[in-house]
């Protein structure tokens, strides 16, 4: 675990904006409707999984789909089908679809924390400013060909963007060794518009309307490039990653709480935040090295699990992953067919559907708005 | 603290091994072993570890015996066992290059059409099915079953959203070609030959060489007489090149096949210190270097009506020679790419720039 956990007292299990009187049967109903709800979105993340697979836009019987797919993982050999409807659903739509999970409740789970950490509700994975550093490395390989690492040149100038611009907005949001909240907002926006000033330079010197219209759909994001032998990277970050954070609940609570509350918890709240942030910005470099720089999802995402089930890290953060995980599949299957034959990034569907869903939900369950991202 | 960066460094670890990981071929992506009854077995020839040799070994166990072109092209060296039967272009100037070659039934589907096709292939190209008005993704890509992939632009290769990478195609027996107008390492200004290749490498993988020479000889027999037609010149036309834009002008830079035929027809391209196939343009040196005439890019994205009106009705232009002259001559965006077209366009503009030679 992140936090160091000597000085933690034992835990009592009594989140911390929560009211101080828990009775232990009460907090074992919750815990069990935590569980029923967990399960059912694991059980729709299923279900999503197996829809998906079966929607795009060249029509593929959906047992066809499923055969398919058994060929492959078992072996089984069970009715005809063509080379193309193999190759469609096993090295496009099955990968793409994984990828999108993975990449959505790691959005999610990292806009969480993030927003714990600043203790701020609009703060989003690339408030580092490293969306802003990843389109650098990335608009230099689409526009200028840069191909020094191969195939995966691209993910590659994205990843090093990206950690370079989080390297420059911590080192210059120090201050004498600690991280205030509102100052690394401030950095991570001011260093966000040098970075994308850059980039419009690069992209003003493209000489291609083609390149650019490319630039622009990678600035949007897209799991287009899943394939099986990029799925293995992010996902094993990105489980990993989101497993840690998923852990620190307790010690966001405390974070969020307030800081004499945290160090009367046993959290040392600077290096806590700088922990978070580090494994933060390692996760969304990696996502955005292979799926550009989604919007949306990780900034809204949390404040719409929150609307449910209350602020307490510890229901927040395993719900966001499931919930994170079906949203972008979905909006992935709306990239994928509503413009058919051609594609739409993902950066505009998570907003344009997800933006007025969000606002539904805010005026009907309104009073529960940002209880913990103060 | 300890124990949490140790937790990071491990991740990191893992990044970079994954990474390092990637760079391999992978099993399931090469040789799907386990395809279906309809998937073809996996590369039987086991003469070479890579994806490109892998997959030539499969076809070649039923190609003819005689047949084995090998084309290296935009840097990227493929080996053809047989001429493809299922190609897709994903260009107009690609798509009429292929036609041009009477390919028609050897394609499986077009896309990104800029204007309307050349009259003389609208009939054969009535007859291919339409992928998509601009690039397909993918999945509808793969959808057709191609066997090659034709495009005069390297977005289509570069972008997973498009084609992707030419790699992964090969890794599927999907051969491809990029036009070599749209190489990233070609350099220097495109030739008369660099469009002339395409139609040569072209006829070698489809095995229609004669007709391939065909096309090349009457292309090149209209560009010389242009030539001969224009002759020696003591000082030539000052040619500015306007495709786009309003604040700022998108013009034709050295290297393009804008610039190709402008300087063919006898002209002196405005911009051609310019590097790349366009680039923008300010209109103060616009002004300064005062073309003497002005070719209009007639484009959906931007008529040339839009341009011509903007032209003459700024008046910090007014003092262009051309512009007082109102020498104009307007020309179809697919024109300038690289591509069957050229020739004509070459005479067109030489008959604009110099009408008293013709």
């Amino acid at each position: 675990m992140l936090v160091s956990k000597q000085t933690i007292a034992k835990p009592t299990g009594s989140p911390v904006s929560q009211p101080a009187q828990p009775v232990e049967e009460q907090r074992q109903r919750r815990g069990s409707r935590l569980l029923l709800l967990l399960l059912l979105l694991l059980g729709g993340l299923v279900l999503t999984i197996t829809l998906a697979v079966t929607l795009g836009p060249v029509p593929i019987n959906p047992l066809t789909v499923w055969q398919i797919i058994g060929s492959h993982l078992f072996g089984t050999e069970a009715g005809e089908w063509s080379r193309a409807h193999d190759q469609i659903v096993w090295l496009i739509r099955l990968p793409r679809v994984l990828l999108a999970a993975v990449i959505g409740a790691g959005l999610a789970v990292v806009g969480t924390a993030m927003q714990a950490t600043v203790r701020n509700p609009i703060a989003d994975p690339y408030i580092l400013g490293i969306s802003a550093g990843a389109s650098i490395g990335a608009v230099l390989v689409i526009l200028f060909g840069l191909q020094v690492f191969g195939l995966y040149s691209l993910s590659v100038a994205a990843f090093l963007g990206a950690l370079a611009a989080f390297a420059i907005v911590f080192t210059l949001a120090q201050q004498q060794g600690r991280l205030p909240p509102v100052r690394l907002i401030l950095v991570g926006v001011a260093a966000s518009y040098v970075f994308s000033a850059i980039t419009s330079f690069l992209i003003f010197r493209a000489h291609d309307t083609r390149q650019t219209q490319a630039v622009l759909f990678w600035l949007a994001g897209s799991v287009a490039s899943a394939k099986w032998s990029f799925l293995l990277i992010p996902t094993v970050v990105i489980v990993v990653g989101t497993a840690i954070l998923v852990l620190q609940a307790r010690s966001m609570n405390a974070l969020v709480a307030g800081e004499e509350t945290a160090v009367t918890l046993g959290v040392d709240t600077n290096r806590f935040r700088k922990e978070l942030m580090a494994l933060s910005a390692l996760l969304t470099g990696v996502m955005v090295a292979v799926a550009g720089a989604i919007g949306f999802v990780g900034l809204i995402m949390p404040h719409a699990v929150r609307l449910f089930v209350g602020a307490d890290h510890r229901r927040v953060l395993p719900v966001s992953v499931l919930v994170g995980a079906i949203f972008l599949i979905w909006v992935d299957v709306l990239a994928r067919t509503i413009v058919a034959p051609e594609e739409l990034p993902l950066g505009v569907i998570t907003a344009f559907v997800g933006g007025p869903f969000f606002l539904w939900l805010l005026r009907r369950r309104g009073q529960a708005f940002g209880g913990s991202g103060r | 603290m300890r124990s949490g960066w140790r937790r990071l460094l491990v991740l990191l670890t893992i990044v970079f091994a994954a990474v390092a990981a990637c760079g391999e071929p992978t099993v399931r992506y090469v040789g799907q072993p386990q395809a279906g009854p309809a998937g073809p077995a996996g590369p039987q020839g086991p003469k070479g570890a890579t994806g490109a040799q892998g997959a030539q070994g499969a076809q070649g166990a039923a190609g003819e015996a005689a047949f084995n072109v090998s084309i290296e092209n935009c840097g990227f060296t493929q080996i053809f066992t047989a001429p493809p039967e299922r190609a897709v272009s994903l260009t107009q100037h690609t798509t009429e290059i292929m036609l041009a070659l009477g390919l028609q039934d050897k394609m499986v589907g077009t896309a990104y059409l800029d204007d309307a096709i050349l009259p003389q292939y609208e009939v054969a190209y009535n007859k291919i099915p339409v992928l998509s008005d601009t690039y397909p993704s993918r999945e509808v890509l793969l959808g057709v079953a191609p066997d090659f992939v034709i495009s005069g632009f390297a977005s289509a290769f570069e972008r997973p959203e498009n084609a992707g990478p030419r790699e992964d195609l090969l890794a599927l027996d999907i051969h491809s070609y990029l036009s070599t107008g749209a190489c990233r390492e070609r350099v220097g200004p495109l030739t008369m030959d660099d469009i002339y290749i395409d139609f040569l490498n072209l006829g070698k993988i489809f095995d229609v060489e004669e007709r391939a020479e065909e096309v090349v000889a009457s292309m090149k027999r209209e560009v010389e007489a242009v030539e001969a037609k224009v002759g020696a010149l003591d000082e030539k036309l000052r040619v500015f090149l306007y495709d786009s834009g309003e604040d700022k002008a998108f013009t034709a830079a050295c290297c393009g096949s804008a610039n190709l035929v402008v300087e063919a027809a006898g002209g002196i391209n405005l911009f051609n210190d310019l590097e790349g196939n366009y680039k923008n343009a300010s209109w103060e040196v616009v002004v300064e270097r005062d073309p003497e005439i002005i070719v209009l890019i007639e484009a959906g994205w931007s008529t040339s009506a839009e341009k011509e009106q903007l032209l003459l009705s700024n008046e910090a232009l007014a003092d262009i020679t051309a512009v007082k002259n109102k020498r104009f001559v307007i020309v179809p965006f697919s024109s300038t790419s690289p591509g069957v077209r050229v020739p004509t366009l070459i005479t067109v503009l030489a008959k604009a720039f110099y009408p008293d030679k013709f």
